[in-house]
């Protein structure tokens, strides 16, 4: 997704290097390829292509990631600013 | 059991053994893959989401279903604003209504179905600021589809496909696969107000051109 990229330096993943055990599953889940493993670490690869989606926060086992997951969707967005819209829907 | 990739974000794997006593593990992303994953493993390809013109033409239907109701609300209020002019026959109404008409098509023209198509290509990262750009080249086509109609009115017309086509191709962002919702919510604080400022000048510029 190289020549896909919207705003830079926005994203809210956080990765703390001291907490990873390089299991991997991070590399594993990301559909963005952020990260990698190299002499048993993960490292951010590219952090600019993370999307929030969250599935490395959930499944690293010792919370070395944090994430808001969300989804990038304007109307999904629209509807929580709304206060007339209990539980946003998804189309 | 083998799990596809993009369920990850709903699925902590480790917990499947204890709730369900199965091993599990994250195949690709697509069924596709699982013959060439099953033989030889997982490789980045088949761990990579895409988004190919192949991919953004199959949403676009979606997003055509989806703007349906609201073409509808745009096309009414199109109508009354074609009310008001300095000529009020049947006829002056008509041509009116027919300029909003062309100018709502055309901006829901440019941005649900041309710019998923040409997203790569387009010179911005912003969606709003591309969507506004196609509008502006599509509204272009206005004062050759209706001729007889005021200049203001032209520009009033034009400046609602511009508005158009930037919220059709910012709500394109949830059809997409990599846009972040920090991003898109950074876009949008700044992008909507703009867009409200377009349709409201675009009703104005509207409505004094049909009284020149």
């Amino acid at each position: 997704m190289k020549n896909f990229r919207h705003l830079e330096n926005v994203a809210s993943l956080v990765y703390n290097q001291d907490a990873c055990v390089g299991c991997g599953l991070c590399v594993t889940v990301c559909p963005h390829r952020v990260f990698t493993v190299e002499n048993g670490k993960a490292r951010l690869l590219d952090r600019e292509a993370c999307m929030e989606c969250g599935a490395c926060a959930l499944n690293c086992p010792t919370q070395a990631i944090t994430v808001t997951p969300g989804v990038g969707c304007a109307s999904l967005i629209i509807q929580t600013w709304l206060p007339w819209k209990r539980g946003a829907r998804c189309c | 059991m083998i799990l596809p990739q993009l369920g990850a974000n709903g699925t902590r794997i480790r917990d499947i053994r204890s709730a369900t006593g199965f091993s599990a593990e994250f195949g690709p992303i697509r069924a596709m893959d699982l013959p060439r994953y099953l033989d030889h493993g997982a490789d980045d390809a088949m761990r990579m989401v895409t988004f190919t013109l192949k991919e953004r033409a199959e949403v676009i239907p979606v997003e055509v279903v989806l703007g349906c109701m609201p073409l509808l609300w745009a096309l009414l209020a199109a109508l009354a604003a074609s009310l008001v002019g300095a000529d009020m026959s049947w006829a002056a109404i008509g041509g009116r209504w027919l300029l909003t008409a062309s100018a709502t098509g055309l901006g829901v023209l440019a941005g649900t179905v041309l710019f998923p198509l040409l997203l790569p290509w387009l010179p911005t990262r912003s969606f709003s600021l591309g969507g506004a750009a196609l509008g502006l080249a599509a509204g272009m086509l206005l004062p050759t589809l209706h001729s007889e109609a005021k200049a203001l009115s032209l520009v009033g017309a034009g400046l609602w496909t511009v508005a158009l086509a930037s919220w059709q191709a910012l709500n394109f962002t949830g059809s997409t696969p990599y846009t972040a919702p920090s991003g898109v919510e950074k876009e949008m604080r700044r992008a909507i107000p703009l867009q409200a400022i377009g349709v409201l000048l675009a009703a104005v510029l509207f409505v004094w051109g049909n009284f020149q």
